[in-house]
């Protein structure tokens, strides 16, 4: 995926995560911010349309997802990462 | 201009020798104690040299501190040595700081009488201080001696400084731990023998009178050399691997404050690279979602002037470079990546520190003493809460890019 399609339909700063869906509405991401410690940029985990509105419409269930990404524990979900080395969650 | 500079001389030598006991006291507990202590220990001595060079200026204005500086970048080249050897083993660093002393314009005015002792017992060592002049002069006549204080130490110091001025810092370091080490082995006596010709060289060409304060101004010189280089030598390599790996072991949130295990000289040098200015990078949605600062409020900076010359790659079109600077992945900017810039001025007003690897963006590939792992000075200050006018922002331009 590339970030610059993606666009954000729930920011959290006190949490510091986003919700985002991608320009022709077919795929959702979660994303959060990282830095390799030159640079910050953001992680993008997919996610399903059916988890996008359970995520908006409970944000505490967002969290723990978003949390499972810290963790490096949704990996397999993760589609955008630019750093030659995985950054550390900020 | 009515300084007794033999009276200053006199004063700083007397007050001096008691010193330099409690120099000798930290060596010898240096010996015996582990990497940490041995940092503990040149903390002591850096600011023992601080408040020397303080003393001289308070005694004998320029000129005394000229002379003090001379004295304390000794001390540092003796401290400088003892620790880069100090790996060697306890025994390498008596006998090697023991031969130092020899060759030690410090030493011979403080406690000429305990390096005739060493002269006794060390035939080969007298060899070649001999060629250095007369040692005895420097335990009878400390204060008619500026000229020879001069060339004993442009003799002995030479090399470290053509190190310093080339900018080969390892060189530099090298030659202290070749040069300490081989004098006790017997090998570096050839290496002194060399200085000490061009020691009684220079002593040739000096005059008398105005020339003696010539002499001051260029000593004046190599001791900034010598200070920087000193300087520059610890930060090359500031933390041993076992004691980079003590700090990396404990768990992120406990580490200790730096200054535990850095010394204040080297740690004040490392934040003066931050006096023009901050700055770090990032793209524009994570400065727009989420400002500059972290979880904890904590920001890693880069110095300006690392800064500039990432962005002055991204300008002329060298992408790669300025991937490769910031650990991003080739093609970054290609998939049409973007970068901000944050410039924060003044940064010691935001609590510049180096960081101590506990901050919410010190990431695993952290490592202690204030240095990125392509060894880009870093630090952190506290950016919460920080207004946008506080710092600038402007997009990092690519030129050439596709």
């Amino acid at each position: 995926m590339n970030p610059k399609d993606a666009k954000d339909v729930f920011v959290s700063r006190e949490h510091r995560y986003s919700l985002a869906v991608d320009e022709a509405g077919d795929r959702c991401y979660v994303s959060i911010p990282v830095t390799n410690g030159r640079v910050d940029y953001e992680e993008y985990y997919e996610i399903d349309r059916l988890e996008l509105d359970r995520f908006l419409a409970d944000p505490s269930i967002a969290l723990a997802f978003v949390e499972r990404c810290r963790r490096r524990e949704a990996d397999d979900r993760l589609a955008y990462q630019p750093s030659i080395e995985r950054g550390t969650p900020l | 201009m009515g300084i007794d500079i033999g009276g200053a001389l006199d004063g700083a030598r007397n007050w001096v020798g008691d010193r330099l006991d409690d120099v000798e006291g930290a060596k010898d507990w240096v010996g015996g104690k582990i990497d940490g202590a041995v940092q503990s220990a040149e903390d002591g001595i850096d600011g023992f040299r601080q408040d020397l060079v303080q003393f001289g200026q308070d005694h004998g204005g320029i000129v005394g501190r000229t002379l003090a500086q001379g004295v304390s970048n000794s001390i540092g080249l003796t401290e400088g040595a003892t620790l880069a050897v100090y790996d060697m083993g306890k025994g390498v660093v008596q006998l090697a700081d023991g031969a130092g002393k020899l060759v030690s314009p410090l030493e011979w005015a403080t406690h000429g009488d305990r390096n005739l002792q060493r002269l006794e017992t060390t035939g080969q060592v007298l060899q070649t201080l001999n060629n250095l002049g007369s040692p005895v002069a420097w335990a009878t006549d400390p204060g008619g001696n500026v000229d020879t204080a001069k060339a004993l130490w442009d003799g002995v110091t030479g090399g470290y400084q053509d190190a310093a001025r080339d900018g080969d810092w390892s060189k530099f370091s090298g030659r202290l731990v070749v040069d300490v080490g081989s004098l006790f082995i017997g090998a570096g006596e050839a290496n002194a023998a060399i200085k000490g010709a061009e020691g009684a060289s220079v002593l040739g060409r000096l005059g008398e009178g105005g020339e003696a304060l010539n002499a001051l101004d260029k000593l004046a010189d190599g001791s900034r050399a010598l200070d920087l280089a000193g300087d520059a030598a610890r930060g090359a390599d500031v933390l041993s691997d076992a004691a980079r790996a003590d700090v990396l072991a404990i768990p992120k949130g406990a580490r200790p404050n730096p200054a535990e295990y850095l010394s204040k000289s080297y740690i004040d040098q490392h934040l003066a690279q931050f006096d023009d200015g901050a700055a770090r990078f990032m793209p524009p949605s994570n400065l727009e979602k989420y400002g500059i600062a972290q979880r904890d409020g904590t920001s890693f900076v880069i110095p300006k002037s690392e800064a500039d010359r990432i962005e002055a790659a991204a300008s002329r079109g060298d992408l790669a470079a300025v991937e490769e600077a910031l650990g991003l992945k080739p093609g970054f900017f290609a998939d049409g990546g973007e970068l901000k810039r944050i410039d924060i001025a003044n940064p010691r007003e935001l609590g510049l520190r180096i960081p101590d690897g506990n901050e919410a963006g010190a990431s695993e590939l952290w490592i202690p003493g204030g240095k990125l792992p392509n060894g880009v000075p870093e630090a952190v200050i506290d950016a919460g809460g920080l207004p946008d006018s506080r710092y600038a922002v402007r997009t990092v331009e690519t030129g050439g890019s596709p």
